[in-house]
């Protein structure tokens, strides 16, 4: 009798085991997505934030959201490639903290985009420690735009490492951009470009 | 997650050697290493790859200067006449217009749905055909995408050809039509033929070109600020137009 219980129990831990990774990771990046997308919306609709006056206040609220959510750090090696082994800790620190503030002001006009209806939640796949989920923001001119967010697993946490806006990755886009700077001149030219796109804005 | 038949043929393509009972089960089981890269071919932890290699250029001086004319079109032409045009039509009316003109151009897509051998696609086009045209009022309002949360599906002979395994070829930039390549040009010739647009003004040249041109006007009137904020978050704008607009491409012939 024991060991039929024994046996049975056995079984039952097995199957929970085999069910809830996939189950729990297949609705968690989703879950965190969605969270980080509705919660910055959610600030960008508030009436109490509205209008040209309050846009620094909003943007500032909006990027304590982004930041719990995407790896700059990341996002940054990825772009910079191989280039990102040539340079010095502070080197690396100063590249992370310009292109995080531009990145910031990218993404902020395309989700701040009057022109937004509503975001859906698509799909999601998940192999090994990616994931990549699937919005789709239909907008108010008779256009959807799929989002895509390409997520790594660190540690316990999903951390976004890639946006796809229609089919294009944003780390891919300013890989290669950045590439042709720093090869037809140098990382010091790259920085200063990166200093005036900032300021410009 | 639905089993979307093709899609995972191109995946098992890229993967060869990947078990087929890994790719049964989707969403599921971290397996062994090297899975990242099915989901995302650009995933390199080691930093050893520049990723995939862009677009050929060789008409690259060329296509630059065809880049400045679009760029002055666009400024000194196509933008003013879009602002004049939406001062005078309404937002609503300019949005069923370009919903009326991608209704009518369904015999495209579904005919390269069909080459692909993507019924699915084929079907979401038709269902949505039907429904826009009868419920939706000739195409003018959206009812298969608002009420049934049918979306629309992008094919053309360009991605068919890429389906069938052509590369892009060379990167060309046309004046007024823009960035395209040597596969997506002739995609472009083949498709006007299934487009019903140019039969019906088959012998009125002048008034297709208008028909081509309003259509322009009414879609730029609605993207106003599109192309000023890719040139504002471009370090280059024409490199930066070049790789979205091939990485644009490439997702849509995966997809």
């Amino acid at each position: 009798m024991k060991r039929i219980v024994f046996a049975l129990l056995a079984l039952l831990v097995l199957a929970l085991a085999a069910g809830a990774p996939s189950g729990a990771a297949a609705s968690e990046a989703t879950d965190v997505i969605k969270y980080t997308v509705e919660k910055a919306l959610a600030i960008l609709d508030d009436p109490e934030l509205k209008g040209p006056e309050h846009k620094e206040e909003r943007r500032k609220r909006v990027m304590e959201v982004i930041e719990e959510r995407f790896d700059f750090e990341e996002l940054s090696r990825r772009t910079l490639a191989r280039h990102w082994r040539d340079r010095t800790p502070e080197e690396r620190r100063e590249f992370v903290d310009l292109y995080t503030r531009f990145l910031q002001d990218f993404y902020m006009d395309k989700i701040e985009d009057e022109k937004r209806d509503k975001v859906l939640f698509m799909d999601e796949r998940v192999r090994g420690k990616v994931a990549e989920v699937k919005t789709l923001v239909i907008t108010t001119t008779g256009t959807e735009i799929p989002i895509l967010y390409r997520m790594k697993r660190n540690a316990a946490e999903w951390k976004v490492y890639d946006v796809i806006i229609e089919g294009v990755s944003l780390v891919r886009s300013y890989r290669g951009q950045f590439n042709e700077i720093i090869q037809s001149s140098s990382y010091e030219e790259l920085v200063k470009k990166l200093r005036e796109k900032i300021s410009g804005e | 997650m639905k089993c979307d038949l093709p899609k995972w043929f191109i995946v098992l393509l890229l993967l060869a050697a990947a078990p087929c009972a890994a790719a049964a089960a989707d969403g599921g089981v971290s397996g062994t290493g090297g899975d990242e890269y099915a989901l995302d071919p650009d995933f390199d932890s080691d930093l050893s790859l520049d990723g995939p290699p862009p677009i050929p250029d060789p008409l690259e001086p060329f296509n630059r200067a065809m880049f400045w004319f679009n760029d002055k079109l666009y400024f000194y032409a196509l933008k003013p006449v879009a602002r004049g045009y939406s001062a005078v039509v309404p937002q609503f009316a300019r949005v069923g217009v370009r919903r009326f003109f991608a209704n009518i151009t369904t015999p495209v897509r579904f005919a390269n749905s069909v080459l692909q051998l993507n019924f699915r696609s084929a079907g979401v086009d038709l269902a949505r055909f039907v429904i826009n045209t009868t419920v939706g009022v000739a195409g003018f309002t959206d009812p298969a995408r608002d009420r049934w949360e049918i979306f629309p599906v992008d094919e053309d002979f360009g991605q068919t050809l890429g389906r069938w395994g052509l590369g892009p070829g060379l990167y060309i930039t046309w004046p007024v039509f823009g960035p395209s390549s040597a596969r997506d040009t002739v995609g472009l010739v083949a498709d006007s033929f299934a487009n019903p647009v140019n039969y019906v003004l088959v012998s009125e040249q002048a008034a297709l070109i208008g028909v081509k041109a309003y259509e322009r006007v009414n879609g730029v009137s609605l993207d106003i600020g599109v192309y000023e904020d890719i040139k504002r978050d471009a370090f280059d704008p024409y490199i930066y137009v070049r790789d979205a607009w091939h990485q644009h491409r490439e997702n849509l012939v995966m997809e």
